[in-house]
């Protein structure tokens, strides 16, 4: 699907279901990037369909990611998710011996991942929330494990988020060096309702190998929606400036970074 | 990456300082005494923890002071019929006695 008609698509949905009764459930995302504490309860589940869309490089380029999960609740405080990762991207590329860029386009299953969330304390029954995730993704061209350490806080009607993560990816087929990539993300939001949610988001992207290569800093905007069985949040989020790794003649990295991402979560309780 | 490390650095203790849900005091259980016979501050927090254990892990907690004290018999009997929350009529009377009894500050 288009990425811009994917987010208008995902912009009328939030909108119209913003208009329903509430029920919250304990697994909303209420930001795009930043994850929360909260976990299901045990032998309840969901499916998660996820969109992420990341258009504008140097050459053009235009990519989808689309992630269909199934999150269930283990035990007391742990949740676990499977989930299944689809990629398509259009990227003008120098083919070897040409002379001009041509567009390529591909589509792919690239992998499956399995996580595991474990809340540690609760956003409004402790001091702060926090919880520890961890994931790991297989797939035949790339295998990946991350980190987070998530702490979030509800104070009255505002919901703050905070996540630091750590993610190292090995690209099977290129043989290379482990790719490590550090990031920060902050997040708080207000509920205007208690349905609907909107919020701001930072977030640092860091990449590494024996020193800081590339560091950007993203930073935008969020709506989330909450309706008796499912919830729904779309965040649009631009690249504010890169400190390390900008191309040439531009403050932002384009070459490993694009100029917008966004993202459309929903949520169906099951 | 520096700037973000000392964003977290003042985030977290920000959070850490933030209220957590009220612990029930000896003017909480007096208050509450008459609508609630024997209510005593081992019982008010009794049912804070089956709040928090039988609550959070559906949806977030809302602040007792969210609502008004009368509103949380109503509210949590609408959980128990409208969204199949299984409750012992003593958890029931202690979660609301609880919720009551802090949303009365």
């Amino acid at each position: 699907m288009n990425p811009t008609l994917c987010l208008l698509f995902g912009a009328t949905l939030i909108s119209l279901a913003s208009l329903a009764p509430r029920s919250a459930q304990a697994t909303e995302h209420h930001f795009g990037f930043s994850y929360e504490s909260s976990v299901l309860n045990p032998d309840t589940a969901e499916i998660e369909p996820w969109t992420t869309v990341r258009a504008g490089r140097a050459d053009y380029y235009s990519a989808t990611d689309a992630r269909l999960a199934f999150a269930y609740g283990i035990a007391k405080n742990l949740q676990g998710a499977l989930y299944w990762n689809f990629t398509s991207i259009a990227e003008d590329v120098l083919v070897p011996g040409a002379t001009q860029k041509t567009r390529l386009n591909t589509s792919d299953l690239d992998s499956f991942s399995l996580d595991l969330k474990y809340k540690l304390s609760d956003p409004v029954a402790d001091a702060f929330g926090s919880a520890l995730y961890v994931a790991g993704t297989l797939g035949p061209l790339l295998a990946s494990v991350e980190g987070r350490l998530i702490f979030d806080k509800q104070v009255g009607s505002l919901l703050l988020a905070a996540n630091l993560l750590g993610t190292g990816v090995e690209r099977l087929e290129l043989r290379s060096n482990t790719e490590v990539a550090l990031g920060a993300l902050a997040s708080a939001g207000y509920f205007v309702t208690p349905t609907f949610l909107p919020g701001l988001e930072v977030r640092s992207e860091n990449g590494v190998s024996k020193h800081l290569d590339r560091s950007v800093l993203y930073a935008g905007a969020s709506v989330s929606v909450l309706t008796e069985g499912w919830w729904a949040t779309l965040a649009l989020e631009p690249q504010i400036t890169a400190f390390k790794g900008a191309s040439s003649g531009h403050h932002f990295d384009l070459t490993k970074n694009e100029r917008l991402q966004g993202r459309l979560l929903f949520g169906f309780h099951i | 990456m520096t700037k973000f490390s000392l964003l977290a650095l003042v985030l977290i203790p920000v959070l850490g300082c933030a209220a957590a849900l009220p612990h029930a005091t000896d003017a909480d259980a007096a208050r509450v005494n008459q609508s609630f016979p024997g209510a005593s501050v081992p019982r008010l927090e009794q049912g804070r923890t089956l709040y928090v254990e039988r609550c959070a892990g559906c949806h977030q907690l809302r602040e007792p002071a969210s609502e008004a004290p009368l509103a949380w018999p109503r509210l949590v009997a609408e959980m128990r019929d409208e969204h199949g929350v299984h409750l012992t009529r003593d958890e029931e009377q202690g979660i609301v006695a609880y919720l009551v009894s802090v949303s009365s500050r």
